[in-house]
């Protein structure tokens, strides 16, 4: 059965904000997030954090699958998923919502 | 009234008892709890017998918040209320939820929340070749020149875990420890008598996750997901400057780390020691 959120982020027309203020380093490609208010941390492998940068809230879900799916043609059955289920992480982390 | 003082992490807390019973209990719980460094910011506890309900009665400051006898219920409700406190007033430095031991002349971090298994895996390299540290806490100073401490209780199982207990000699069961139906808390000296206290760095930290049933593995963690599981890990985070976020980032690139799930302790010593070789 699928989550509210996953719900939410089926909607491909919705943009993804993330919220401020938080710690974000970068190491060998991946990301690591904590945020302060939340206390919450997050981690996001290389795909992940590609995503991640392309959350710039004026992208839609569907825009940053497209840019993903020119990227790595060969990947672009997956890429939705993928997609779909790290923003799902980052809402139910309290790290991201969608408008 | 006599006063007992427990100290870590620069700061120091002290214990009012009112019995010898009471002492030879905070004996058995604190024994090796100390530290050389001290902000001198004492908070107070007090352990005082009620002779009409003959029971003990614990109290921070003023207020009572538990009562009973001296068992592992009690030791665990201490334990919780004195970390609390050393922590709330500790010097500037990371503390983390952590098992540690030395392994071939290293030290070996076991971060986990509770339930993970790194106290069941801290006794049982204890029992076996490793010295013990902590199974409960380490404190990392943000300033290099402090000492790294190691929160060295004696161990304490869940009663899942009791039956660890079965596998010591009946020869070395001399020394006073804590059994009932809440637990055990098993001083380490009963395990190994040299228990040597190191400010030494961890060279490896290993992320236990105790699962029933399932194939032991150990697989590497990259350091951006060791930094983001530390952060769980992280007690006194509320207390830091950016919740010492860059300090366990820190530690996250200086030190190799590895997953391991186990369900078998013999099979989970076998993949970690091939990992510290002497």
């Amino acid at each position: 059965m699928l989550s509210d959120t996953l719900k939410l982020a089926m909607d491909k027309d919705r943009i993804v904000i993330l919220k401020k203020d938080f710690f974000l380093e970068r190491i060998d490609g991946e990301i690591t997030v904590y945020h302060p208010t939340l206390t919450t941390a997050v981690y996001l492998n290389e795909t992940g954090a590609l995503i991640w940068e392309l959350c710039d809230g004026k992208r839609t879900i569907s825009d940053i699958i497209e840019v993903l799916s020119e990227l790595y043609p060969e990947s672009s059955s997956q890429i939705e998923a993928d997609v779909k289920m790290l923003i799902t992480r980052l809402i139910e982390h309290g790290i991201g919502e969608l408008r | 009234m006599n006063q007992f003082s427990v100290a870590f992490a620069g700061s120091t807390l002290t214990i009012h008892h009112d019995t010898e019973e009471a002492l030879s209990f905070l004996t058995l719980l604190f024994k090796d709890v100390t530290s050389q460094i001290s902000n001198g910011n004492h908070h107070r506890l007090s352990l005082l017998y009620d002779r009409n309900q003959k029971e003990y009665q614990l109290y921070d400051a003023d207020t009572l918040i538990c009562r009973g006898r001296l068992g592992v219920k009690l030791a665990a409700q201490l334990y919780d209320t004195v970390i609390f406190h050393l922590l709330n007033r500790a010097g500037d430095g990371v503390a983390l939820h952590a098992g540690g031991v030395i392994w071939n002349d290293r030290v070996v971090l076991f971060p986990g929340q509770s339930g993970s298994g790194k106290s069941t895996l801290t006794f049982w390299l204890t029992s076996r070749d490793c010295s013990y540290l902590t199974d409960e806490l380490i404190f990392i100073p943000a300033f290099a020149d402090h000492k790294i401490e190691y929160f060295s209780r004696p161990l304490c199982l869940k009663p899942g875990s009791t039956h660890l207990l079965d596998t010591l000699p009946t020869t070395e069961l001399t020394i006073e420890f804590l059994w009932d139906a809440h637990g055990a808390v098993i001083p380490h000296r009963l395990l190994k008598t040299n228990f040597i206290p190191t400010p030494a760095a961890p060279s490896l930290i290993v992320l236990p996750h105790y699962c029933p049933d399932s194939e032991t593995t150990c697989e590497p963690v990259s350091r951006a997901r060791l930094a983001t599981l530390l952060m769980g890990c992280h007690v006194n985070a509320r207390n830091l400057v950016n919740h010492g976020f860059m300090q366990v980032l820190d530690i996250a690139r200086a030190t190799p780390a590895y997953q391991l799930s186990f369900s078998n302790l013999e099979e989970a010593e076998y993949l970690l020691n091939k990992l510290l070789p002497e």
